[in-house]
């Protein structure tokens, strides 16, 4: 699955730690997910798109691999 | 969501103070060959036998408890440090524990297979005595590997 949270978290100018902070992980968990090594739950991705008010859609998307 | 109980991180630390008692005692006892008869008491026991002797039930007799004890301290730390919350416990932090239990099981169970096929005799003892470890030391080592790899552990990345 791709993401692009770190654009969007770019675009509303906050570190990993807000974000961490703001869904309640840890900045490395949001780390792993922007570099694509972790594949976030449902509802934490919820959360993500919740933050930058975005649908899941334009947040994260399947890959051929999937 | 549903999430694995664990216990509060404090006890993590308290985990590994009672992991080193018996590594140093292990340590200790192999540099120096200590006298056990400091450890012998008078213990209680369900079932047991001195040599090849059929063995009795429910009986109290003088034992030499140093690998009671031992044997106790690394399974009762090595429990704390495997079941205790790291300081953020998050989704990605399980998924790491459940790698890491996959692991130590896999290891576990296939160093003792090939235990099985090459240890004959009384020697298969001391392989059941240092198997009984394997499962909680290799989850402890590939856990906190990938806490490291991730910067859990050091706070980077």
């Amino acid at each position: 699955m791709k993401n692009n949270v770190k654009m969007h978290r770019a675009i509303a100018g906050i570190t990993q730690q807000n974000l961490a902070e703001k869904i309640g992980v840890s900045r490395q968990t949001i780390n792993a997910i922007e570099s694509g090594k972790y594949v976030p739950s449902t509802v934490l991705s919820l959360k993500i798109a919740r933050v930058f008010e975005k649908s899941m859609e334009e947040l994260f998307s399947l890959e051929d691999s999937d | 969501m549903k999430r694995i109980p664990l216990l509060p991180h404090s006890f993590k630390k308290v985990g590994w103070i009672l992991l080193i008692v018996p590594v140093l005692f292990f340590i200790a006892n192999e540099a120096f060959d200590l006298e056990s008869e400091m450890f012998t008491f008078n213990v209680f026991s369900i079932f047991s036998a001195v040599g090849l002797e059929e063995g009795s039930w429910f009986t109290v007799s003088e034992q030499d408890i140093s690998y009671t004890l031992f044997s106790c301290l690394l399974i009762g730390g090595g429990l704390l440090v495997m079941f205790s919350k790291e300081k953020v416990e998050d989704e990605f932090i399980q998924s790491i524990r459940m790698d890491a239990l996959m692991w130590s099981v896999l290891v576990h169970f296939i160093l003792l297979m090939i235990a099985f096929l090459s240890v004959y005799g009384l020697p298969f003892l001391s392989v059941v005595f240092y198997n009984t470890y394997t499962l909680l030391v290799v989850f402890m080592l590939r856990f906190h590997y990938l806490l490291y790899k991730n910067g859990v552990l050091s706070n980077e990345k």
